[in-house]
Parts: C-alpha cells; structure tokens; sequence
C-alpha cells in the first residue's frame, strides 16, 4: 500500500529528476505562441467589424486543432516523457533502484505517467491563458478564441495522451533504447505499411483496381483499433465527437493493456533487445512477410515480366525476407552472426511471402469477377466517365451550385434490374483485360465506375472497361430514373424560380433568352420531362442536336462592415446539357423564342479554313497514300530500341521500338505540318461533312475520334482583325479525295 | 525472517537459481558467498522483490516480498552497480527514499556522512567508487529496514572504512536488530563480519552454517612427534580432516571438539603441540570436502 502523502512526495521527487523535460516544455509552450500572437497582433492595422472574428480566429490558430506546430510538440513532447519517465527499463542498475523500493510497480506507473501527462498539460494549460491576456488587452478576444483553443486543447491533449501512452508501451516492450525507437516505429507503422502494400498489390495486379473512394483511408478507418498514430491524425485532420470519444476509449484500454504489461515486464529485461520473448517472432514475421511483398512487387515492376512467370517477383520477395530476417535478427541478438538465427521460420516467411504475392498476381480469389451476391447489395452507384464528358457533376444546394462526386452520392436501388448488366460488364471487363495481356492493343473502350454498397456496410469500388457500351446492358442503368437524377443532377435540382436565363448553341449559333415565371415552369417542366424519358439508344445513335446551360442567380447581401452594404446577384451555371432531337417539346420552346436549330452558314467569302489529319497522312478508300506530311524518311536498323527524347518534354524520355523511332524522327521533322489549308472551293463541301466538334463529347464514350479529321473554320469578326476559330471533326473513313482533286 | 523455498530463476533458459531453500534468521549478520555467475545476486535481487521467482517462494517475515510493499519497506537492496539520481547529491538520495521509507533517518544519516568526511551538496557521479558505496551503505543502514541487502558491496573500501561500517552495523544490529545480508565472491571480505554463511555454486547452496558453530566443530593443530608410533596413536583418535607435513612438524585439521582433541593429543605427550585459529577459508575447505566439493575450485 502506498498512502496518498507518499504518492504525492514520489510525484514531487519524480518531477525534480525531470527538471529538464520542465524546463524544455516551459520554452516550447510559452514562447512561440504568445509571441506568434503578441507579432500578429502588432503588425495589423485594424479591422473592420466583420473582419474581427476571422482575425480572432487567425490568433487563435496556433493553439487551434490543426496547428502544425502543436502537432510537433505533442508529439515530440510524448517521445520525451515517454523515455524520460519510463527510459529506467532499459538500464538495469536503474531497474533495481526503482523496484527495490516498496512500491507497488502500478503506483510507480501512476507516478510517471501522470507526471508525464502534467509535464505537457500544465504549460499547455499557461501557454492558453497566457494567449488570452495578451489577446483580451489587446481588445481582439472574440467567442472563436475560446472555441479554437478548447477543441486544440481537447485535440491534442487527446492525441499526447494516445502517443505518449503507444510509446510508454513500447518501452515496456523493450531493453534498449534503439531498439524502442525501431519498435516504436513497428507500432505505428506495421498496420499502414501492411495496408499500403496491400493497396499497391492490388492496383499492380488487378485490373478492376479503382482509384474512386480512397481504399487505403477507408480501411485505415477500419483498421483504426491497430494503428494507435490514426485518432491523432484524423482528429487533427477533422475531429468529430464521435471519434474523440473512440479515441478516448482506445486510449483508456491502451492504459490499461500498458499498465499490465508493465507489471509482466521481468526487470530483467532491461539491457536486452525486446523484454517480452514471445514478441520477438511477431515483430520479425511481419517485417519480414511485409518486406518480402515490397521487394517482390518492387522487382516486379523493375523486370516488367507482366506476361511471364514472374521470376523476378520470387527473387524479390526472397531476397526481403533474407535481407530483413538478417536486419531483425541482428539487432534482436546484437550480433551480426546471428543474422541467420531461426532459420526455419524464415524459410516459413518466404514461401508466405512468396504466396502472398503470387495469389496476389494470378487473383487467386477473384477481385476482377468478384460480384457481391444480390442480396448483399443495398444499392449501386455506377459512372461513366466519358458519358457526357463535356458535363461535370454539380447540383444546387438551395444557395448555389456545387460539384458532387457521382460514384459517391448515387444510389441505384434497383438490384434485380441492374444485376444482369453488373454481370456482363465484368464478363465483358474479363475479355478485354485478357486481350490486352495477350497483346491485343484495344483503342476505344469505355470506362464504368462501380460502386457496391453492401449492406454490412462496407463499398466496394471497381473499374470495368469494355469495348463497347451495348445498349441492353446500360439501358437498365440509364433509364433508372435514380441514375438520372444524379447524372444530370443540376437539372433536376436547380430551384425554377433561381432560373435566370437559358442559353442555346449550336456551334456559331447561340442564343441567349431571358424568362420570365411561366417560362421558367414551362422549360423545366419539358426539359425534365424529356431527359427523364431519353434512352440510351437514342443518345449512343444521335449526336445532340444543341447545347443548353441555364444561368442561376442568387442574392447576396454585402457583409456587415464592408465597403458596400447592398445587395448583388451572383451567378452559376448549369452544366452543358445535350438536347437530342427528341426533346421536341423543349426545341419547340427554344424555336417559338427564335431559336433556329439547323441555321445555315452564311458564307461571306473572307472565311478560312484548315483540316488537321491526326497522323499527318490521308489515305484513299483503297488505302492509297495521297497526302503526307512527311516528305523524308529515316532508314533505321531494324531490331534497334531507342531513347529518344520527347519533343515536348525534353526531360522525359520515351523507349519506342524501331518503328515508333521512325515516325517521331520524321515527325519531328515535319513538325507543325499535318494541318492543310482547305481550297475555298471546297468550303461549303467540306463544311456540310462537319460535325461540331463539342457535340462529340455527348456521343458513345467507346467510339475511339483519335483519327477523325478536324477542321478548323476561322471567321472573321466584324470590327476587329481577327478571326474567331470553331472546331468541326470529320469522321475517319470519310471520302475527302476531292479536298485533293 | 526472510525465507526463500526451493526458489529457481532463469535467465533465457539459463539456470541461475536452482530450488535454493535458505533462511536469514534477525539479527545475525549473513554471508552469501560463492564465484561470479553463482546467483548470489540473483538471490538477492529475488529477496529485494527486484525479480520474480520462476519456481518457489521468497518471503520476509512471512510475507511473499514480490510486488509487495509491506515486506519490501523492511528490505533494502544495494546493488553492486548501484544507481544514484541524476545530477544527484547524497542530501537528494535521502529525499528521495525518505518519500519510501517511512522510517528513514535523516537526522542519523546526515550525522553518518558528517563522520565518514562525505561532501552532502556534491554530486554523487563525482565521488570515488568507496565513496558512492559508502552512501549507499549510509542511505541501507538509515533506512530504518530490517534486512539490508549489500551485493558486493565490502568490494572498493578500503580497511578503515570497512572497519567504520562494521561499526556502524554493529551498533545497528544492537540497537534495532538490523540484519545485514552481505554477498562476496570474496571470502576474506566476510571473514571477520559474518556470523552465517551460505555458499552458493552454480545456482544452488552447498551449505549454510553459523559461523561460530564451524569454527567450533574443526580446529587445527600443530605438533611435533617423538615418532611414527606416537603419531598413529594420537591420530587415530582423531577425526583428520587435512593434514600437511613439513619436515616433522604436523599441521592438521581435525573435526571435533577443541577441549576433546587438545586433551587427547596433550595425553599423548608430543614433542611440540599448539592449537592454531582457522582462517574462515580453511573452515569452508573442510566443509565442502564434506558435500564432496573442492573448495579451492570453487572459491579461490
């Protein structure tokens, strides 16, 4: 039993052999900030009212939440009070001191660690209030102040009670004080190194990797409970009560687990690598497991034998096992010849290495056709990301408009319908990846965004690609009307009232019509009604036959204090939306307002225009060369790989097989000359082959366009010498031999 | 009492205590000897509730002393490497046990430095090495424990001062009852301390026997015969435990009491015959040859 007089006079002498780390946090707490503010506040010049808030709150920063400079300290200042309360383990004379006395080990724990704690909180705690009277006689003190500074303090004291009790943990695990900080690292690290391999293997070897929802913060948030370094991180990041609570609890069972191990610990572990034998072999399997993956990955991608057996990825992961057994036995021993200590259980860690990423590479468990089973699924988000690739995805929140991200808000609930065109589209994504590991360069594909919701809870993202985008599979998923509302979610959420005008284009005709209430109903109505009964086989068929966006405006009112005190409008736009020939309803709206959708050009003889062939050659229907922009041609040796040096990056250097060296010769020589002139003869000719080339951009997102042609039409502008320039593509294939007559 | 039962310590698997069954009766001043690697501090460390017996019981005053405090405040260890605050004085090292030890005596501490010529404001990392053990033997003795536990501690002292604090114990075990348990890989350095002594080898006690008991049950003597028939006669009432020969002068170690071998070699009317004292070295001799050990291998 230790009475609480003792207890208080074993603080007092624990404290006095910690004058240092007293001193040390005293400098670190109490003069940066104060003075940070004291400057701060000397430099300004005065604000007006509404500007005193963000003032307030850019002297409270430093101590705010996510101060980088707080991070530093707590951090650092756990490192300090962890070793310097706790560092006693490692030295066996000072073990004997400390537990030769009568005190119970959970009593000497109490002392140093709360002393460790007051060593941080105590000139935390005077740094706050020092901060405070300098900014309250300075007259700057505002309620945000007090706000900043309670969530920094709750923040980091939080986050210093996490560390600091991790690290005090792993002291207790250890004798010495390199091998703590090697341990400390295992402890922090193992789980977001394991994580991140994990990851990397999965976008190295599987096709469906996608990149949507972040993967590797997702399941660090899941995995939170092994990497003690997450609360801290993501509360400094965002802190929610939900996860300062967590936090708190992690904290207070991590207490608990350390106090217990510190009363196992023998004391005659002092002096030796790890105290706890049995910790020797999970440290060193997972390094060595975790090595053995990066290194085999790493040779893997160094030998770039993707379509081979992977050879290179063995040795790789054999030679990390080898490598850090050696390292980790080494330092376990202090001696480097008993680097090959334990033998069998490297040979264990090879061949588990060497599973790991062999099932990894051949997808052993089928991540690229893993298809949750129907039931399992609450609900779908599916993207693509060519469907109207002129659109991005944004939608009004009742003030303005925002950008949202479609693969995450979407929700297709649906499952039965869509199932069938889940399943295809992995059958299909299956076809094209095979092809193209068998060699097969696959030029126009389309891309889908998957999400599977499930309804444990987690989601699941893949990329499928295809070849094509067959009507019966996406026509479930386009013409749900939950796949809609989002895809085209400004449309449908933009408040009619806010409409402030509507702009129409067709390449050099546009128009803009300003509506008034009926309109405003009228065209809302019809357009919504229309784009909610557009099918996909209309849009993959049709090119659109306009281009629509709508101008939103909402009132502002000047900040209290500012120069003006009016009232102003702002503006935002819808995105670009396609109207297809059969929005009849919405094109009679649109004409009735003079809006005229296939206006002839009228000529005015001072037109020019160019056409760009994308390979610098254009051959006849028989395949005959009748134009080429080269007009020399290298002879190379064959069978000869180069380096050559991008044109338009010099930095980077490009490995081209001996054709592709031919071709960037000669087209470096004859750079700048695949686009031609147009004989004005042929204007009106070429001119009615045109496409306007952002209409494009709304066709089937597989069609390949890198070989349509592209025609430039440059139009005088009335009033000033120059040209306005609109871009028309020519489909590949088309007969343009009279452009050569 | 402090009594440890078939107490067995490991190291790594390396046998360092091996079922050590020994008490430490009050008031005596024990001797724990035995070579490097014997155990002798491993069984101390044990007794200070410093490690955990992997096998048996350590208990003080029949109380178990691991991780706990009530037997602990009547143990003081001092380790043979021993460890002093940092940056610390001989007035901090009191401090800080006067917060542990309730019945520290700082008065008498303070007084104890003050005679032995120890500086109380300076840093104990500039003493000498006599210096640093005499500290910790002054902070052991005004502990106001009953058992003070010193590991090599005799070790660096020079004989003034090991007289100094053979004083200092004396008048502690008259006063208080103070038992001081001294471990030595030197037996000289216990010889003239020591009223028990326990041999330690490879982990285990090859005995433990009071002092005063061993010297009383062998004795040596020197003497002269008038011839071979004498020193037959004389010997074979005796019960000889080592005998040396220079010339015709006879030492020999004989076991038994000393009154009975000087009356019966005295009868037998020698040329020349004188009890001699025996070195506590020579005492363990005969001992150990008596469990089949040779000393001299063991110890020397």
């Amino acid at each position: 039993m230790t009475s609480r007089s003792s207890f208080f006079k074993l603080l007092k002498e624990d404290l006095r052999q910690r004058l240092w780390t007293i001193v040390l946090a005293a400098i670190v707490f109490l003069l940066p900030v104060p003075i940070y503010i004291a400057m701060e506040i000397s430099g300004s010049r005065g604000f007006s009212t509404g500007m005193l808030d963000n003032f307030a709150r850019r002297l409270a920063s430093p101590m705010g939440a996510n101060s980088v400079w707080m991070v530093l300290v707590t951090v650092t200042g756990a490192l300090i009070c962890a070793v310097s309360g706790f560092g006693y383990l490692f030295s066996k004379k000072k073990v004997d001191f400390f537990h030769a006395l009568p005190v119970k080990r959970e009593t000497l724990f109490a002392v140093k660690y709360v002393n460790g704690v007051l060593i941080y909180l105590v000139p935390y705690v005077a740094m706050v209030l020092v901060s405070f009277v300098i900014i309250a006689v300075t007259g700057n003190f505002r309620a945000v102040v007090l706000t900043v500074a309670a969530k920094g303090l709750a923040v980091h004291l939080l986050g210093y009670l996490t560390v600091y009790t991790t690290l005090i943990l792993c002291v207790t695990f250890v004798g010495n004080i390199v091998v703590f900080f090697a341990v400390s690292g295992w402890t922090f690290g193992i789980t977001v190194v394991a994580l991140w391999m994990y990851c990397l293997l999965e976008e190295m070897f599987f096709d469906t990797y996608s990149y949507l929802g972040d993967a590797f913060t997702e399941r660090l948030h899941f995995l939170r409970f092994l990497c003690p370094g997450y609360f801290y991180v993501a509360a400094v990041d965002d802190a929610t009560v939900s996860m300062l609570i967590q936090q708190l609890l992690f904290t207070l069972v991590l207490a608990g687990i350390t106090v217990f191990v510190y009363r196992m610990r023998p004391s005659d572990g002092a002096g030796k690598a790890i105290a706890f034998p049995v910790l020797k072999p999970v440290i060193r399997v997972s390094i060595e497991i975790l090595a053995g993956g990066l290194m085999g990955m790493m040779f893997y991608d160094m030998a770039d034998n993707s379509h081979g057996v992977p050879g290179w990825m063995i040795f790789g992961a054999v030679l990390g096992v080898v490598l850090s057994h050696m390292l980790v036995q080494s330092i376990f021993h202090f001696d480097i010849r008993k680097c090959f200590a334990s033998k069998g259980s490297m040979f264990a860690c090879v061949i588990v290495s060497i599973a790991v990423v062999l099932v990894m590479r051949y997808d052993t468990f089928g991540y690229d056709t893993y298809l949750p089973k129907e039931k399992k699924i609450e609900s779908v988000a599916i993207e693509v990301p060519n469907l109207d690739a002129r659109r991005n995805n944004s939608r009004h929140n009742g003030t303005t408009m925002e950008w949202f991200s479609e693969v995450a808000e979407m929700e297709l609930t649906n499952i039965s319908e869509i199932y069938p065109a889940l399943k295809v589209m992995i059958e299909d994504s299956e076809v094209f990846y095979d092809a193209r590991e068998y060699g097969e360069y696959r030029e126009g594909y389309v891309s889908v965004n998957v999400a599977y919701r499930l309804k444990n809870g987690k989601t699941v993202y893949r990329e499928y690609r295809m070849e094509g985008m067959p009507e019966t599979v996406f026509a479930p998923v386009f013409e749900n009307p939950e796949y809609k509302e989002i895809h085209y979610a400004d449309i449908y959420t933009v408040p009619e009232k806010l409409v402030d005008s509507v702009t129409v284009r067709h390449a050099m005709n546009e128009q803009v019509m300003s509506l008034n209430e009926t309109e405003k109903t009228e065209l809302m109505s019809v357009l919504r009604r229309e784009l909610s009964a557009l099918t996909l086989k209309e849009k993959l068929e049709n090119l659109p036959v306009a281009i629509l966006d709508l101008r939103i405006v909402h009132k502002m009112s000047a900040g209290e204090g500012q120069k003006s005190d009016g009232v102003y409008d702002v503006y935002d736009y819808t995105s670009e939306l396609p109207i297809y020939a059969s929005f009849t309803e919405t094109l009679r709206f649109l004409t009735e307002r003079g809006f005229v959708i296939d206006k002839a050009y009228e000529w005015t003889g001072r037109e020019m225009m160019r056409i760009e062939f994308p390979y610098g050659e254009y051959r006849g229907k028989d395949g005959n060369l009748i134009w080429s922009a080269y007009t020399e041609k290298y002879s190379f040796d064959s069978e000869i790989e180069y380096y050559v040096t991008d044109s338009s990056e010099e930095t980077d250097y490009v490995l081209l097989n001996e054709k592709a060296v031919q071709t960037v010769a000669v087209e470096d020589w004859a750079y700048g000359d695949h686009v031609i002139p147009v004989e004005p003869e042929d204007f009106e000719r070429l001119y009615a082959l045109c496409t306007w080339d952002d209409l494009k951009d709304y066709g089937d997102p597989s069609e390949n366009t890198d070989y349509d042609f592209r025609v430039f039409l440059e139009v005088p502008q009335d009033g000033y010498n120059m040209y306005e320039t609109y871009r028309y593509v020519v489909p590949y294939g088309t007969d343009l031999s009279f452009l050569f007559d | 009492m402090i009594k440890a039962e078939n107490v067995t310590k490991r190291f790594d698997g390396m046998l360092a205590v091996d079922r050590v069954s020994v008490e430490i009766k009050e008031g005596i001043v024990f001797g724990m000897v035995g070579t490097n690697g014997a155990g002798k501090s491993t069984l101390l460390r044990m007794m200070a509730g410093v490690l955990k017996a992997d096998e048996g019981l350590i208990t003080v005053d029949e109380q178990p002393v691991y991780e706990n405090p009530l037997a602990k405040k009547e143990v003081f260890y001092i380790s043979d490497d021993a460890y002093y605050l940092n940056n610390g004085t001989p007035v901090d090292m009191a401090d800080y046990y006067g917060a542990v030890y309730e019945r520290f005596n700082r008065k008498r501490y303070l007084e104890l430095l003050d005679q032995l010529g120890l500086p109380l404001s300076r840093k104990i990392s500039t003493f000498s090495k006599g210096m640093k053990k005499q500290v910790s033997i002054l902070l052991g003795v005004c502990a106001g424990t009953k058992y003070l536990f010193c590991d090599e501690t005799f070790d660096g002292l020079d004989p003034v001062m090991r007289q100094a604090v053979k004083s200092i114990f004396a008048k502690e075990i008259t006063e208080r009852g103070l038992t001081p348990v001294l471990a030595s890989h030197n037996l000289r350095e216990l010889e003239d301390i020591c009223d028990h002594v326990g041999l330690l080898h490879k982990g285990g006690v090859l005995l433990s026997k009071d002092l005063e008991e061993m010297r009383t049950g062998i004795h040596k003597l020197q003497c002269v015969f008038a011839d071979e028939e004498q020193e037959k006669r004389v010997l074979m009432g005796l019960e000889v435990v080592n005998k040396e020969e220079r010339g015709r002068l006879k030492t020999l170690t004989v076991r038994g009491a000393g009154e009975e071998i000087a009356e019966r070699v005295a009868a037998a009317d020698p040329v020349f015959f004188e009890m001699l004292p025996l070195t506590l070295e020579e005492i363990f001799i005969s001992e150990t040859e008596v469990v089949g050990y040779d000393f001299k291998k063991l110890i020397l």
